[in-house]
């Protein structure tokens, strides 16, 4: 027997924790959801651990279902010592003979099963909103809950019930030029194979140079509807990316947009609502 | 798409006036009002001031 068949064997019995921690991680094709995965190392450790788990429960389901696994035979191959003089080696070799299609079976229903768990888990943490109420349950991708405006639905964050609209971006961005400030609606974001954030696209964007700031005092003209901020100027196209290991400083404002019913509040005079 | 972007406000984004509208009070970091298809609806920006970090509230300041 080779040495890579044991160590194949070995990668094909943690498989099932890997898959489990994959799935759950990633959530659902299509969803848009945190997904949180971890260095390879990292990964491999919590599959090995899942692993564990998920063969214990699949012997005892399989057991009740009448195949009795040879996991002596398997620990043998496992270790690469068949006793002294190989006496063990033919019963290994009988067993894997006689029981391959159940073996392939069971293994291939685990991976089945492991894929089905982490899927069902993530939909269950993210349905139940369990990721914002306890740490436990959140997904080790502080980006999203930030670009998404669900940091603030956080039980740490003061709770449930407020409402966010969009998320508005602004981050300083340098150029050969000299510094721009760069402002928009998060439309979406990516990220890299290893988790980080990639890119943020935004929508309606913006921007003016940094110099531009108003000096600190420095009586604020009227700017609103009316009056535009001059300093800023559209970026003409429907989204601009901008490469996260590009920007310097970033801020998030999230707002909300309601809809105004009945009387208005007193406002200055530049916020006053507009009439119909 | 990931972000976070309600109904009301892509209805907003497709409306090059309202757009706009939106765009100058985000950029003053103040609520207000924007006017879309006859209807009023007001934009509340400060959400929550107990997440807003010292950058928001320099970028708010200098427009």
């Amino acid at each position: 027997m080779s040495f890579a068949f044991p160590a194949l064997l070995a990668f094909l019995l943690v498989l099932p924790g890997i898959i489990l921690r994959y799935s759950y991680a990633r959530g659902p094709w299509g969803w848009a959801s945190p997904t949180s995965l971890r260095r390879v190392s990292e990964e491999l450790a919590y599959g090995v651990a899942f692993a564990l788990v998920l063969h214990a429960l699949w012997l005892v389901l399989v057991r009740r279902l009448g195949f009795e696994p040879d996991v002596d035979a398997m620990f043998l191959v496992l270790m690469g010592n068949f006793g002294e003089g190989a006496r063990y080696l033919d019963r290994v070799l009988a067993s894997l003979a006689g029981s391959y299609p159940w073996v392939a079976g069971y293994l291939v229903s685990l991976y089945g099963a492991s894929a089905v768990a982490g899927n069902l888990g993530h939909r269950a943490v993210r349905r139940l909103k369990l990721d914002h109420r306890t740490k436990t349950f959140r997904f080790d991708n502080y980006w999203y809950y930030m670009l998404t405006g669900e940091v603030l639905d956080f039980r740490e964050n003061a709770g449930e019930g407020r409402r966010v609209d969009g998320v508005y971006l602004s981050a300083v961005v340098d150029h050969a030029s000299g510094s721009y400030l760069y402002r928009g609606i998060v439309s979406d974001f990516t990220f890299d194979r290893d988790g980080a954030l990639d890119t943020i696209v935004l929508a309606d964007a913006h921007r003016r140079r940094l110099v531009d700031d108003r000096e600190e005092g420095a009586p604020r003209t009227a700017v609103g509807p009316s009056a535009p901020d001059e300093r800023y100027y559209e970026i003409r196209g429907d989204f601009l990316v901008l490469r996260y290991s590009e920007l310097r400083t970033l801020n998030l404002d999230y707002f909300a947009v309601l809809l105004e019913e009945g009387t208005v509040a007193v406002a200055p005079e530049e916020d006053q609502p507009p009439h119909a | 798409m990931k972000g976070r972007i309600s109904k009301t406000l892509e209805s907003i984004l497709l409306d090059p006036t309202a757009r706009r509208e939106l765009r100058e009070h985000l950029i003053r970091g103040r609520d207000g009002w924007v006017r879309l298809n006859g209807k009023t609806y007001r934009v509340q920006i400060d959400v929550t001031s107990k997440v807003k970090s010292p950058i928001g509230r320099r970028f708010a300041e200098a427009g």
